[in-house]
């Protein structure tokens, strides 16, 4: 890669990689994850830079790249996957609402990973149907019914988490740890 | 139809959780640190046999199925092609696929399943010895099972080793062939109380090994008596001294060089320091501004880092040669040195990593010759990054130094120690240092050439 091409891809890196990072660690829900999958990502892009930036917009094809990447990731390393604790959020919230919250983060961890690429793209990345199905290689119908079927699990959980009272404990004992 | 409540909270637990992720620190240098750590990785060939558990950790974390619980064997989908004398035991074989897999070793960079092999099985000294290799998403692992004791098959991971899949080789190959295709792999294990290298190389290789390469006082590696390693099939299994680190060397069926490296130590001499004797050894010569504090922890890493050198003895002490704060972040950079019998000095570089934890090394390829050891003229860009600083270290009486780039006028730099740090954007062209009266005292280049000439 030529020096004006490097440079290119320092300033990438240096201005996207925060929000990529978010966009991975949504896809993924753990941090440390999240930072292989940016790296390991931006390294494949790094490669082929040239062919990335002549695409138009890089951005977008590495956040493709991102959800790709997390998809087959997962197919290798789930066997030493873990349950990874949640992180702190930040103060000032109503209980209730955190809990919701959590609960919430904790089926969306539970759901698969193309099922959980899906929300992401739709729901932080606010990308189309038919672009979430462009990128992610697949039909608009398997979009829409992954999202449906995610979006029903979370419906349960919200179901049941409000039903339940949403100061209850929740299951698994991390909110009682860090009360 | 998607209710409206359940996309409202979705968004809320999107935005709550994207809140708690602090922004990558330079991520960039650190994508650059990644890439060569892998690059090096996989030239050096990672001479870091992870001499683990023999006795003492036996079963910690394996999840071992009990006797008479029939496990689900993994595929192993070249178990013909298994070297050594325990190649037919196939039911040892597919245990020790299953035993790799459920001992994650390789953390959460988890072994494809599909790609396992067991490129070796052999008895020594009635241990059960198995070799496993196999594909991560980042690197090819090779991992060396031992039984937890004489006449036992349950089996304890004992070393393993681990190649960058997607990187040439030392052997030349292609982008995306690690060790795997065709199997390469060597490595060290402690068997009871004695140490084995294990080399495992395409079938019609010859390697030779030489447990006396030493380090010569100009700084050149005289080779030492090379005898022929016995690669049978192109698997062979050798003694390794306690405190050794014999070099090997492999080449083809049509001689050309596969691999020309040390195996790797095993255990320690008798005569070794511990670490804390050679921080101290490390801290009582180290020039620099450095804080004490830093320099202590720094000083720590000497005698490991000492183990890179490719020569066949162990160092009879240890140099601090100078630290300096780091320049715009917190932490030093700092240059220590393993003194040889031959009295030349092999240099090492380490520098605070970023978060501040521990320490990462920079590739520094020089050595002092015995005698000289005011001589140091460095001048170079920490990792060779553009985006990192210059450290220049040149001899205590050094007071001042000059620092040319491509473009521009030269910087003038005032040294603390006869060294100092200088982050400025540009090609590295030269650094000329000075000493108190503004006479000069030599001039160094940026681009350093190989560590040390291996005998050929």
């Amino acid at each position: 890669m030529d020096s004006a091409a490097e440079d290119d891809f320092r300033e990438f890196v240096v201005g996207r990689s925060p929000a990529l990072l978010v966009t991975a660690y949504l896809l993924t829900g753990d941090h440390g994850l999240a930072e292989d999958l940016l790296q390991v990502t931006l390294m494949k892009a790094h490669r082929h830079w040239a062919r990335v930036r002549s695409s138009g917009n890089p951005e977008a094809y590495v956040r493709r790249a991102l959800a790709n990447q997390r998809i087959s990731w997962w197919r290798r390393r789930r066997v030493a996957e873990s349950d990874a604790p949640l992180p702190d959020i930040p103060a000032g919230d109503d209980s209730g609402r955190v809990e919701l919250r959590d609960e919430l983060w904790r089926a969306l961890r539970q759901l698969p990973p193309r099922t959980r690429a899906v929300l992401v793209l739709r729901y932080w990345e606010d990308v189309s149907e038919a672009e979430t199905a462009e990128i992610l290689g697949c039909s608009v119908g398997s979009v829409k019914s992954q999202g449906s079927r995610g979006l029903r699990r979370l419906r349960a959980v919200l179901a049941e988490t409000e039903s339940d009272g949403a100061t209850a404990p929740a299951s698994g004992g991390r909110l009682d740890d860090r009360a | 139809m998607i209710e409206p409540d359940v996309e409202h909270e979705l968004r809320d637990v999107f935005r709550s959780r994207a809140a708690v992720i602090p922004a990558p620190i330079e991520p960039y240098q650190e994508l650059r640190r990644r890439e060569r750590r892998r690059q090096h990785r996989a030239v050096l060939g990672s001479a870091l046999a992870v001499v683990l558990v023999i006795a003492g950790a036996i079963g910690a974390g394996l999840a071992l199925r009990p006797d008479g619980v029939r496990s689900t064997a993994p595929a192993l989908t070249v178990v013909g092609d298994t070297r050594g004398s325990l190649a037919g035991d196939r039911a040892l074989l597919l245990e020790a696929g299953r035993v790799a897999l459920a001992t994650k070793l390789t953390g959460r960079d988890a072994v494809d399943p599909q790609s396992l092999r067991v490129p070796y099985a052999e008895q020594v000294d009635g241990y059960t010895v198995v070799l496993v290799v196999g594909r991560g998403l980042h690197e090819d692992y090779a991992a060396v099972f031992l039984g937890r004791a004489p006449g036992e098959r349950a089996l304890t991971v004992a070393g393993g080793t681990s190649f960058y899949s997607g990187q040439t080789t030392a052997a030349g190959r292609a982008d995306g062939r690690g060790f795997l295709d065709p199997v390469q792999v060597l490595s060290v294990v402690t068997i009871g109380d004695r140490g084995f290298g294990v080399a495992i190389f395409p079938a019609g290789s010859r390697a030779t090994v030489s447990r006396t390469t030493t380090l010569q006082a100009n700084c050149t590696v005289a080779a030492g008596q090379a005898v022929p390693l016995p690669l049978t099939d192109g698997a062979a299994m050798f003694p390794v001294a306690p405190g050794g680190n014999p070099q090997v060397r492999v080449t083809d069926g049509r001689g050309r060089p596969l691999l020309a490296r040390p195996a790797g130590a095993v255990g320690g001499g008798p005569a070794d320091l511990t670490e804390e004797q050679a921080a101290a050894q490390v801290v009582a010569s180290m020039r620099g501004d450095a804080p004490a504090d830093q320099v202590a922890g720094v000083a720590g890493f000497a005698r490991v880092d000492s183990e890179q050198v490719p020569v066949a003895e162990r160092p009879i002490r240890y140099v601090g040669i100078w630290a300096g704060r780091l320049p715009g972040r917190p932490g030093i950079a700092a240059l220590m040195g393993a003194q040889y019998a031959s009295g030349a000095i092999a240099l090492n570089g380490l520098i605070s990593a970023e978060n501040g934890q521990g320490y990462t090394g920079w590739s520094v390829n020089e050595c002092l010759p015995a005698g000289q050891p005011n001589t140091l003229l460095l001048g170079q860009r920490l990792f060779g990054d553009p985006t990192q600083p210059v450290i220049m270290i040149g001899p205590p009486g050094a007071a001042s130094a000059r620092v040319s780039f491509s473009t521009g006028a030269p910087v003038p730099v005032r040294l603390t120690g006869g060294g100092g740090l200088l982050a400025h954007p540009g090609t590295l062209v030269r650094v000329s240092f000075f000493d108190r009266d503004g006479q000069q005292l030599g001039s160094a280049l940026p681009s350093p050439g190989p560590f040390v000439e291996l005998p050929h």
